[in-house]
């Protein structure tokens, strides 16, 4: 993949998350719920789960590209060339990992 | 005769000159402080971010196992203390990162290059990227404040 | 200096390679109204320390070559003053992020190989036009204004001292490179984008770049290359989305003015061509 694609799509998804994020936040907050403890409460998760999976599994996603391509772009810098390519390979795998985990707590709990 | 290479040394800024906010002592740069609390922020968030993947996967095993992870962290003042800083470490992330989009993306705010005073001076740290940088930082700073008084207002600290 | 002379020390970090040695060395010098941080390093020389090695040439911020640090931030000595400075002790290092040859001067090749690598050249799609070209190609003064702030690069390199990411990152092309890459890519005069695009756009290329703007600030020719980078970056996402339309301009038409109506001819020449190359 071209780095521009990387990075279009890093910006794309760092447009989404703020919107996304800013729901996910406000969902714990006085503003949509009653408050954040009680935002946290067992039932309370499980209704947020059952009636969002869509935007549970985007932010998901889009927070994990994000974040890991981050985090790449860092190691880019900080490694050699080669150890570069190996982190990078290192990071996608992580990417599966945690997409496959996440994914399978959203579709157990909705 | 081939020319003897002479022996160099390496003066690589390295991580030093990286994270130091203050390095070029030319004149202070705001966008340099954001650019260090960027990749720091950034950096904890991606680590947080498979943290909360693990936690949040709880609620798949039941009520008793999601309370027992909640009750560790709310009964733990250092959690709430945490959960506080997590909560400014995402809005200077999210509202810096915003503010970055528009730069790099987009080319927003950082100055017309046809605009040359004499003599030239760097249109984009006086380019409007830098007055938006100023008002995230106070709208950041009156979320987190918010965010602090609801946070620790619940833990009955307030 | 009106009430006798000031004592100013300078505190310079020195690099032996025979040796490997290095040490920080102070020379106290007097300093006059005016003076710069190379006239004292160059009185240094002159007087106490022949053995002190630097690098310049024109003494006015034209060419580039005696960049350092002083005081903590990278700049030009010929165009700092020390009574600007306002310190008792100058510390004087060479750049950082370039190898050291000897005591402050430093090995410029890989910041000029980059500097090649983006191509700092007109191209055009017509090979036999730019290998033998009629006239020039044509540009308005506000497409030249476009470009202008770049092309004042003297290849200093104080902005990739003063980059956080050339820091840590040795293959990072750096700001002058990225920069002068984007002076190329918008001047209307030019159509080798597509090869600039390709060479900038990979992973030690422009998208490295944090937007710290140390550069900008640090430029003593107000270049800009933090400006220059996120424009880049534009131009590269319009690119790849196929958004990008190149303006290439003409080449200059040939002068063919026809005299307009009413307007007498010229009274005849007092020399002729042929006599005057005779005479």
């Amino acid at each position: 993949m071209k780095e521009s694609t990387v990075q279009l799509i890093q910006y794309l998804t760092a447009a989404l998350l703020v919107a996304l994020l800013a729901y996910h936040v406000l969902q714990h907050t006085p503003v949509l719920e009653e408050g954040y403890r009680v935002s946290l409460e067992y039932e309370n998760v499980v209704k947020h789960y059952a009636n969002e999976r869509t935007v549970l599994a985007l932010l998901l996603y889009a927070a994990l590209f994000h974040g890991l391509n981050g985090l790449r772009a860092i190691l880019l810098e900080v490694l050699p060339s080669s150890a570069g390519k190996a982190a990078t390979i290192l990071l996608i795998l992580i990417g599966i990992a945690a997409a496959y985990f996440g994914t399978l707590t959203i579709v157990e709990v909705a | 005769m081939p020319r003897k290479k002479p022996k160099l040394l390496d003066n690589r800024g390295g991580l030093r000159h990286h994270l130091n906010p203050s390095y070029p002592r030319a004149r202070w740069t705001a966008e340099r402080w954001a650019f260090i609390l960027h990749r720091l922020t950034g950096i904890f968030l991606a680590v947080y971010l498979l943290a909360h993947i693990f936690v949040t996967s709880r609620v798949a095993q039941g009520q008793g196992a999601w309370e027992a992870i909640m009750s560790s962290i709310e009964s733990n003042p250092l959690g709430v203390v945490g959960e506080w800083i997590l909560w400014g470490v995402i809005v200077f992330h999210g509202l810096n990162g915003i503010r970055l989009v528009l730069a790099e993306a987009l080319g927003i705010g950082v100055g017309d290059p046809r605009k040359l005073k004499v003599p030239p001076e760097p249109e984009s740290v006086y380019g409007k990227q830098r007055a938006l940088l100023w008002i995230f930082v106070v709208l950041g700073f009156i979320a987190w404040i918010v965010g602090g008084i609801i946070l620790f207002g619940e833990a009955g600290w307030l | 200096m009106a009430q006798g002379a000031q004592r100013v020390r300078f505190k310079v970090k020195r690099y032996d390679p025979e040796t490997g040695r290095v040490w920080w060395q102070e020379y106290d010098v007097e300093v006059y109204k005016g003076m710069t941080v190379l006239d004292a390093l160059r009185k240094i020389r002159a007087d106490s320390d022949p053995t002190l090695v630097l690098r310049f040439s024109c003494r006015m911020g034209v060419c580039g070559s005696c960049g350092m640090v002083i005081n903590g931030a990278p700049r030009l000595a010929c165009q700092t003053q020390v009574e600007h400075l306002g310190t008792d002790m100058v510390v004087v290092e060479p750049l950082p992020n370039f190898p050291v040859l000897r005591d402050l001067v430093v090995d410029m090749e890989d910041f000029f190989a980059k500097h090649r690598l983006i191509k700092p050249y007109l191209i055009r799609r017509d090979v036999e036009e730019q290998e033998n070209p009629t006239l020039e190609y044509l540009m308005s003064p506000d497409e030249h204004q476009l470009i202008k702030r770049y092309t004042y690069c003297i290849q200093c390199g104080l902005c990739v001292a003063a980059c956080p990411v050339s820091a840590i990152d040795p293959e990072y092309l750096g700001p002058q490179a990225l920069a002068q890459a984007y002076r190329f890519i918008t001047d209307v005069r030019d159509e080798g984008y597509a090869e600039r695009i390709e060479v900038v756009d990979n992973e030690h290329g422009c998208w490295r770049c944090h937007f710290a703007d140390s550069c900008s600030v640090v430029c003593p020719k107000g270049v800009d290359p933090g400006q220059a980078i996120q424009l880049l970056r534009k131009t590269i996402f319009k690119y790849r989305l196929r958004l990008f339309r190149k303006k290439a301009s003409p080449v200059a038409p040939p002068l063919k003015a026809e005299r307009r109506p009413g307007i007498p001819e010229p009274p005849p020449r007092t020399v002729q061509p042929e006599e005057a190359q005779e005479a």
